[in-house]
């Protein structure tokens, strides 16, 4: 389980991020949306412990992420907004070495390379140098990488850019089975589609402020019910006149 | 076990850049090693030159190596520590690598611990190849028993720790105090002035006397001389030390030499230890979300009104990159030691060929040629520093400049003009004012300021024609890349150019001052003349042959 309590942070002067409070349950699927620079980005980096909150704290099943120490990381699966992967190295000598810094043996890594590798159909380029990869694949591989140790939690960072139809159907499904099997997912996304076809419940983050959390039909209550999908209460939520008038300028 | 990992990728990712391409490695990644060695050879020539001579006065020269090996590495710790606060910015707070690792779960320290063995490995790895070469003329020339390169291998290794650690102390340090940037640009002018005086200082104590039998003796008395007994507490000593005491066979002295640097340099990386644990995430995370300080100002916009419309928005893209790096606008300060040390050398050649009473001709011709030669090698080293670089600094950007309505003809151009300009203002003034401090007459500084004119259209030409070639779009800084093994074989085709051009302006002007307007002049000023507009037309298809090879390259 996440909790994310009272959560700030400042950047530069700016907040980016003010008393931001939720929970993800176990077996659940929380979509965090908002319009680019919400803070998206820099909540998802303080859950998965690369950054530190000025204020308020991130619990991962109990344990307090800023006063934990580094193995608290061993739970979290995390794949950032723009994943690093060292060109020169194969895919499978990149997860070898992924593995390695999750301290699993070399026999479990090899188990579980093989068993991602069909999963995730990586297998023809497993062997190949990363720096010639597709973007897709490269996302692909990111993803096989943060699941290598079977992580309870797992935070990211628009996981489906990129991937093609038939890839993104695979990493969803891939996805709600891990839900179903207990794991917390957190992802963060900008096709609503994807959070309303996949996601239990919703955060909306708009200039850093929570501005709205609840399943689909809570926040369509919330908001009156005048919204026919996620999209409509998006916009409405987090500045629809602009949308309204970009459309006019657009016609 | 992160470090070992970490050591282990990194040779995985050696093997594969050299599995992937033999042929590039070879041409490409070799041709650094391959120069270093050549420079090596060199060292070693002038170090076995310089014991044959001191042994041939009947001074000591063992110990007179020793006192200019204590003096060098003095002057180095200074250099070192410099090199290692650039490598430590570098790599401390590189952004992308930092933030994968930080997502594991694996320790701050262990973080920190690859990154230092970077800085330390990228610092000292040709320090101590230089190092080794001179144990290699001390054990070669004074017959010393093989143990010394043991002995002073690991001595050089455990003395290298401590200005790297001092260094990274340094940059620790100040970045808890101010931003991340703005530390950056503090060390880094800190480092520009210090480099500076000391480059100055150098050049004052007239090291071209070397050349002299006079000098040289001048040279030994004043490293002998500056060999003092409160040197002692220094590190350098120490070292120096050690090495005597192996040459002496004397144990004991090795011990208490090793032990005296053993414990400082581990007494620095506890407290680099112990900094790194307090504050490294932090600062490092600072830095990370720190957007660059930068000043906004622009002021100068109307003058970019003088370029064709089509270059203006390129122009105005890299005038604003440039003024807004605090780092690349600092290395304008070298300009300052470098003009200051250009007229006096210049001054310096002209008072003593006059003191010497040279043949009048053949000094003039010989200071208006060296005049030249230098301002030349100032110019091609500024243009490999920043012109060749030029177009792999575009990085991904270039895919969008390439895809772009403007052509990419007025892209090179721009950049071109852009190098020119520049290089050909201070490249004027300093050939035309030495040509005035050394009371050229007009015709001279004509031709001076013509040529210079050409040399640095040629220059430039050649930086750019090879950075389109050598492009690589991946580089982490226009600086690695200028320093590199391709930067360095751009600038020595530059400099191939520049002799080449000095040798034709060169020839007729000695039949000039020689016989006047005769034949031979003429025949050689009209060769001359032809070779270098056949010069100019093939620099100009290099242009233009790079130029399609870049406009077909895929990236």
């Amino acid at each position: 389980m996440i909790k994310v309590k009272k959560v700030s942070k400042k950047i530069n002067a700016n907040v980016i991020l003010e008393n931001i409070d939720f929970e993800v349950e176990d077996n659940m699927i929380l979509g965090l949306v908002g319009p680019n620079g919400a803070g998206k980005t820099t909540l998802l980096n303080i859950i998965a412990g690369i950054w530190r909150p000025d204020s308020g704290d991130v619990e991962i099943d109990g344990v307090s992420l800023t006063r934990g120490g580094d193995d608290i990381k061993g739970k979290i699966g995390y794949i950032p907004d723009t994943p690093f992967l060292y060109p020169r190295l194969t895919g499978r000598e990149f997860l070898m070495f992924v593995g390695s810094l999750y301290k699993l043996d070399e026999q479990k890594i090899k188990q579980k390379i093989s068993e991602l590798e069909k999963a995730l159909e990586l297998t023809f380029w497993l062997d190949e140098i990363m720096e010639g990869y597709p973007r897709g694949l490269r996302q692909k591989m990111t993803f096989a990488a943060m699941l290598l140790h079977s992580p309870k939690i797992i935070v990211l960072d628009e996981p489906l850019l990129n991937l093609d139809p038939k890839s993104s159907r695979l990493v969803k499904e891939y996805l709600l089975g891990l839900a179903k099997k207990g794991a917390s997912i957190l992802l963060s996304t900008h096709i609503l589609e994807i959070a309303e076809k996949l996601c239990r419940r919703v955060v909306v983050i708009h200039k850093g402020k929570q501005i709205a959390s609840g399943s689909l039909a809570e926040l369509k209550a919330a908001a009156g019910g005048a919204s026919n999908n996620l999209e409509d209460l998006f916009l409405e939520l987090t500045g629809g006149e602009k949308y309204t008038e970009l459309l006019k300028y657009i016609s | 076990m992160f470090v070992l990992s970490w050591l282990n990728i990194q040779f995985k990712i050696l093997n594969n850049s050299f599995k992937k391409n033999r042929r590039e490695f070879l041409c490409g990644d070799i041709m650094h090693p391959l120069i270093v060695l050549f420079g090596l050879v060199l060292i070693y020539i002038f170090l076995t030159t310089m014991f044959r001579f001191v042994a041939q006065k009947s001074l000591p020269a063992l110990d007179f190596a020793f006192f200019f090996l204590s003096f060098t590495l003095l002057m180095f710790l200074p250099l070192i520590f410099y090199s290692a606060v650039v490598m430590t910015l570098s790599f401390l707070f590189q952004k992308e690598e930092v933030y994968f690792y930080f997502s594991f779960p694996v320790n701050r320290l262990s973080i920190f611990s690859v990154k230092f063995i970077q800085v330390y490995f990228y610092t000292c790895w040709m320090v101590f190849l230089g190092f080794m070469t001179f144990i290699a003329a001390l054990q070669n020339y004074f017959n010393i028993g093989l143990a010394t390169y043991l002995t002073a291998g690991i001595g050089f290794a455990v003395f290298l720790l401590i200005p790297v650690s001092l260094a990274a102390i340094t940059v620790i340090v100040i970045s808890c105090f101010v931003s991340f940037v703005r530390a950056r640009g503090v060390l880094t002018v800190i480092g520009l002035l210090t480099g500076s005086i000391l480059v100055v200082l150098i050049r004052l104590m007239q090291p071209e006397q070397v050349v002299t039998g006079e000098g040289k003796m001048r040279l030994l008395n004043f490293v002998q001389n500056l060999h003092k007994p409160w040197m002692t507490i220094f590190p350098s000593e120490w070292l120096t030390g050690m090495i005597v005491a192996q040459t002496r066979g004397d144990t004991k002295g090795i011990v208490a030499n090793f032990s005296g640097l053993f414990i400082l340099a581990m007494a620095l990386l506890v407290s680099l230890y112990l900094l790194a644990n307090l504050f490294y995430k932090r600062i490092w995370e600072d830095a990370a979300v720190m957007s660059a300080v930068v000043n906004k100002k622009f002021s100068w916009q109307a003058l970019l009104n003088i370029f064709p419309r089509s270059l203006r928005g390129f122009i105005r893209k890299d005038l604003l990159t440039f003024y807004r790096d605090i780092v690349e606008k600092g290395s304008l300060l070298i300009f300052i030691p470098l003009s200051f040390i250009y007229f006096y050398s210049v001054y310096q050649i002209d008072a003593g060929a006059r003191k010497a009473g040279a043949d009048p001709i053949f000094s003039f011709l010989y200071i208006y040629l060296f005049n030249f030669f230098y301002s030349s090698v100032v110019v091609a080293a500024l243009s490999g520093r920043w012109v060749f670089p030029s177009v792999s600094v575009e990085a991904n950007n270039f895919k969008l400049i390439k895809n772009s309505l403007i052509p990419l003809g007025d892209f090179l151009k721009a950049k071109f003009l852009l190098g020119f300009i520049p290089l050909f203002l201070l490249g004027e003034v300093l050939t035309v004012v030495s040509c005035l401090i050394l009371r050229i007459k007009f015709i001279f500084i004509l031709v001076c300021a013509v040529t210079t004119g050409l040399l640095c259209w040629g220059v430039v030409l050649i930086a750019l024609s090879w950075g389109m070639r050598q492009a690589d779009f991946s580089i982490q800084t226009p600086l690695d890349f200028a320093l590199s093994a391709k930067g360095f074989l751009c600038l020595i085709r530059e400099l191939i150019f520049v002799t080449i051009v000095i040798v034709l302006v060169g020839v007729p002007a000695n039949y000039f001052l020689t016989d006047g307007f005769s034949r031979a002049f003429t025949l050689s000023l009209a060769v001359s003349v032809t070779a270098v507009f056949v010069i100019l037309s093939i620099l100009r298809g290099n242009y233009k042959s790079s130029l399609s090879e870049l406009s077909r390259r895929e990236i």
